[in-house]
């Protein structure tokens, strides 16, 4: 059984912490302790597309990317994809 | 860093336990009328058409010798699905200061990582090849431009052959940062997608292969499906160059089948551990795949993934360094972080602030003046928030050797915790960098 996601990717190259991502969609989006966006779940459902789409828009440097992907259902990469809540950086 | 290491290693085998890549007792250049003689270029190995050799090198079970392990079938059976024109990318860019492998089959063997390069391009339908080496391994660099001169001086048809030089730096050696160098760029890693199998080198579907990787694939191509088989562990068939340092009596690059206990390695290869001591810990794989402690030798553990995995580390270059238990271990963890720290290619603010900080940590744990605060968020940093983070492995192998540092030597950084050290010397013994003390004044 397979489904579709949204799926988020943040270019470290880019990222320069403006921490927007974090702001508008903390589903997705952490800061670690130096301010860079940390992805908390790679995949989103798909009704989160169109906040994604607008996370990536948000980000001054464009380090943000979303594409939608078809996902079998097995779970995904544990050292990625971890419910945001169980991860929440201190503040700065 | 690198550089020094390189023209430092003197490896000597003294003891082959499976030749196949290497000739035992022979240290010297093998010319290619050597090679010829030994069945090199044999009509055999190029009697399969581009589309069997990529099934026969799948069919091998050959995996990349570069730290990653990825099964190279499959690597090429990728790009060979991208579109035309297609490019070879040797990486010879031995960037592991612990490794000497590639160089040493590069000074040795030119030829036969050649025809796995030539190989390959066939396998793929390439038309050009790119040499990747640092700009200092000037006698490698000799080493293969005779190769090549041997081969035109037979009228040989090749593809178009080009030499690409970077500064030696630890990232440089990255497949991403091979490619960017090749076109003219800093030898740099950069974010993928897109990889270099998509769009490489001139923006063309790039096959980067590491140097001992392609020195498989001609005996391969000699002898069949199965040959790579015959010996090593099923899931990493074949020998592993494993370059041997630190304070053992006989230092050396050696070719063993994969599976090997490492205690073997230590002591019948190695000849054991300098004056008789005790070993405090290894590195086994390279700076980047992590500490293991003694008792993992007690216990059998042996190179291969399976074994090393439960430790937290992985079989990575093949380099291993063990560190004896009459210097102060804490001293070389501290450096080491320092080492990922100064070699961030200074790209990803995470890893440019991540790897420092982690660094500075390990300052204060040797200097017995960590709080505890910094000790849970070192274990946070290198456990969840950096690995996974960079554009390429580097803040990954940085994190990996800051955990499996504080298992290692939970013991010695108690000791430091109470002040005053371990009474050990704090003189380094990791390759590159010999005799080294770490500066924490500040």
């Amino acid at each position: 059984m397979s489904q579709r996601k949204v799926r988020i990717r943040v270019d470290p190259t880019r990222c320069t912490a403006f921490g927007f991502c974090a702001e508008f969609l903390p589903e997705s989006f952490a800061l670690d302790d130096w301010g860079y966006a940390w992805l908390q779940a790679r995949e989103l459902p798909l009704e989160l597309e169109s906040l994604a789409r607008e996370a990536a828009r948000l980000c001054p440097t464009g380090a943000i990317s979303v594409e939608i992907v078809t996902v079998e259902d097995e779970p995904e990469d544990t050292a990625t994809a971890r419910p945001a809540s169980s991860l929440r950086p201190r503040q700065r | 860093m690198a550089t020094e290491q390189q023209q430092r290693a003197t490896p000597h085998d003294t003891i082959d336990e499976a030749p196949r890549l290497l000739i035992p007792g022979v240290t010297r250049r093998e010319s290619l009328l050597e090679y010829r003689s030994r069945g090199g270029y044999a009509p055999e190995g190029w009697a399969w058409s581009p589309e069997e050799l990529r099934d026969l090198i799948a069919a091998s079970g050959l995996r990349g010798r570069g730290g990653a392990a990825f099964p190279t079938g499959r690597k090429w059976h990728g790009v060979a699905a991208q579109p035309a024109p297609r490019v070879v990318l040797v990486n010879a860019a031995e960037s592991e200061p612990a490794s000497a492998k590639d160089r040493t089959l590069l000074l040795r063997r030119p030829h036969l990582v050649l025809e796995g390069a030539l190989l390959a391009a066939r396998a793929i339908e390439a038309r050009e090849i790119v040499l990747y080496l640092h700009a200092t391994a000037t006698e490698v660099r000799a080493s293969l431009e005779l190769a090549l001169r041997e081969l035109r001086a037979e009228g040989a048809r090749m593809p178009h052959v080009r030499i690409v030089t970077a500064p030696p730096s630890y990232v440089a050696g990255e497949s991403s940062a091979a490619v960017r160098r090749a076109n003219g760029g800093p030898a740099k890693p950069t974010f993928k997608p897109p990889r270099p199998s998509e769009r490489g080198v001139g923006n063309r579907p790039t096959l980067v292969q590491n140097v001992e990787t392609l020195a498989n694939v001609p005996l391969i191509a000699r002898h069949g499906p199965s040959w790579l088989r015959d010996v090593g562990s099923p899931s990493l068939p074949g020998t592993l160059l494993v370059t041997l340092s630190g304070a053992v009596n006989r230092p050396g690059v050696y070719e063993v089948p994969s599976g090997v206990p490492l205690r073997h390695i230590v002591e019948d290869l190695g000849g054991g551990v300098i004056g008789g001591a005790s070993i405090q810990a290894m590195l086994v794989g390279g700076y980047f795949a992590g500490w293991l402690p003694p008792e993992a030798l007690e216990q059998g553990a042996r190179l291969e993934p399976e074994s090393l995995r439960p430790w937290g580390v992985s079989v990575g270059s093949g380099a291993i360094v063990v560190v004896p238990d009459w210097i102060c271990g804490l001293a070389q963890a501290a450096w080491l972080m320092r080492f990922f720290a100064d070699e961030s290619a200074e790209q990803c603010g995470t890893c440019l602030y991540g790897t420092r900080a982690m660094a500075d940590v390990f300052s204060k744990l040797l200097r017995g003046t960590a709080s505890q605060s910094e000790c849970d968020r070192l274990r946070l940093w290198a456990e969840r928030m950096l690995p996974g983070r960079g554009a390429c492995g580097h803040l990954d192998g940085a994190a990996i050797a800051a955990r499996t540092a504080l298992e290692v030597f939970a013991d010695d950084i108690k000791r430091h915790a109470l002040g005053g050290g371990c009474g050990r010397p704090e003189t380094v013994i990791l390759p590159g960098f010999e005799g080294g003390v770490l500066d924490v004044a500040a």
